[in-house]
């Protein structure tokens, strides 16, 4: 575990998340929400906690994102004001 | 906008102060001798001075015992027999019941004595020291997370599949077309 | 997505990219072969039932992506689907009844080392594991597949009105 990597990525995902919360393009909070999950991956990899990060980066970067632009399109991109 | 902004800076600073000052306190990963890893404190504490020499020889002290009892262990939970690991730390053994003695292994490291200045400490083996150390031998798979999870954990493993099964079911009851698919515009 | 939009109008004409078809037809046998390495790798290394299946499922949600999902679903026949989902949960549960009926009751559910697979009661338990982890990959797979067919289908705009 090496802190200052740590500490690096945990605030970039802060951000991440709270990017994707205020913007208002929902394609881009979908493709935010994807990074939030590839960066959680990494940070398990980190943790030696190799099972997890493979399951973080299959479910939650690979497949939610897929469902999410899918119920996406039955709806419309930009978020009413 | 520039609130929540402001906020949003606000907030990440704060979770970044508190992450350092609560990392401190985190032990190593995986330390299998760090107090959650290992053992769980039974606050019974004996006198180091007169029982030191019992157990080096492997003699289980009758206060041990009976502090056992007292707790509320059962009879096939005492210990029969002390093995000395290294100088001030010994392992108590027992042999469970014969009807889990299909599943556990006949003898079973169950309580760990420290000495800690003129007091004797004892301590109960955590479950997880038993499946780290023993798994590899009674399942023969390397990966530690696939044996606890489909072996030692499989009606929790069970469980997870029907949980995504019923999702499945529910998305399938709720989206599902009803009307015939139009023809195919060209083969794949 | 870029097939989305033409494909909702009326699904008759599909502008398909050559090269988004040519990749993922190329790329989709790859991504399987990858996702039951996973499934049956779990016990060695990283890896297991939910990881190989939902990877397993990402290689349809390809199709769907490069082909569109008219095409996509001939390919993978729904019904079959809806069985493979139960069935993998029906494998999990038939290896735990099955220790029960070999050791004559004697041992518990889900008890892998009573199975005569082997000789040894060890090995037992490390092949049971495996089985029971592609009862996990099936399910997996077939749910994921199933969630992002019903999501991303949508409904012909001229029989759109009808609810139910």
């Amino acid at each position: 575990m090496i802190p200052s990597l740590d500490l690096v990525l945990l605030f970039l995902i802060v951000a991440i998340a709270i990017a994707a919360i205020t913007v208002r393009d929902l394609l881009s909070a979908i493709m935010l929400l994807c990074a939030y999950s590839f960066l959680m991956a990494v940070i398990w990899v980190e943790m030696h906690a190799v099972d997890v990060a493979f399951t973080e980066a299959a479910v939650g970067a690979g497949a939610s994102t897929a469902f999410l632009i899918a119920a996406l399109s039955r709806t419309t991109r930009w978020e009413k004001k | 906008m520039k609130l929540i902004s402001l906020s949003a800076l606000f907030f990440v600073i704060f979770l970044g102060v508190l992450f350092i000052y609560v990392a401190e306190d985190i032990p190593d990963f995986g330390d299998p001798y760090s107090a959650p890893n290992g053992y769980v404190n039974l606050d019974i504490s004996l006198d180091a001075a007169e029982l030191e020499d019992n157990l080096n020889k492997g003699v289980v002290p009758e206060v041990l015992t009976s502090k056992l009892k007292a707790i509320g262990f059962r009879d096939d939970e005492l210990p029969l027999r002390i093995d000395k690991i290294k100088e001030g730390e010994w392992e108590a053994i027992i042999i469970p019941g014969e009807k889990e003695q299909d599943f556990y292994p006949k003898e079973q490291k169950y309580y760990f004595i420290k000495k800690d200045g003129a007091k004797l400490d004892v301590y109960r083996y955590a479950l997880i020291k038993r499946y780290v150390e023993e798994g590899h031998h009674e399942t023969e798979v390397p990966n530690m997370v696939t044996y606890i999870l489909a072996d030692y954990r499989g009606y929790d493993t069970l469980g997870e599949t029907t949980v995504i099964f019923t999702a499945g079911v529910a998305v399938m009851l709720l989206l599902r077309r009803r009307e015939k698919r139009p023809e195919a515009s060209s083969k794949l | 997505m870029s097939t989305k939009n033409s494909e909702a109008g009326e699904g008759k004409e599909r502008a398909g990219d050559v090269i988004v078809e040519t990749v993922a037809r190329l790329m989709v046998p790859f991504i399987q072969l990858f996702a039951l390495y996973v499934i049956i790798h779990g016990a060695g290394g990283p890896g297991g039932g939910f990881q190989g299946g939902v990877i397993f499922g990402a290689s349809f949600v390809l199709l769907v992506i490069a082909f569109g999902i008219v095409n996509a679903g001939d390919r993978f026949p729904e019904g079959a689907n809806t069985a493979f989902m139960s069935l993998g949960v029906y494998i999990y549960a038939g290896v735990g009844l099955l220790c029960i009926i070999f050791s004559l009751g004697a041992a518990q559910f889900l008890n892998y080392g009573f199975i005569p697979l082997t000789t040894h009661f060890e090995e037992n338990r490390a092949l049971g594991m495996d089985l029971v982890e592609i009862g996990i990959g099936i399910t997996v797979m077939a749910v994921v597949t199933s969630i992002f067919f019903n999501l991303a289908w949508k409904r012909e705009p001229e029989e759109g009105g009808e609810e139910e």
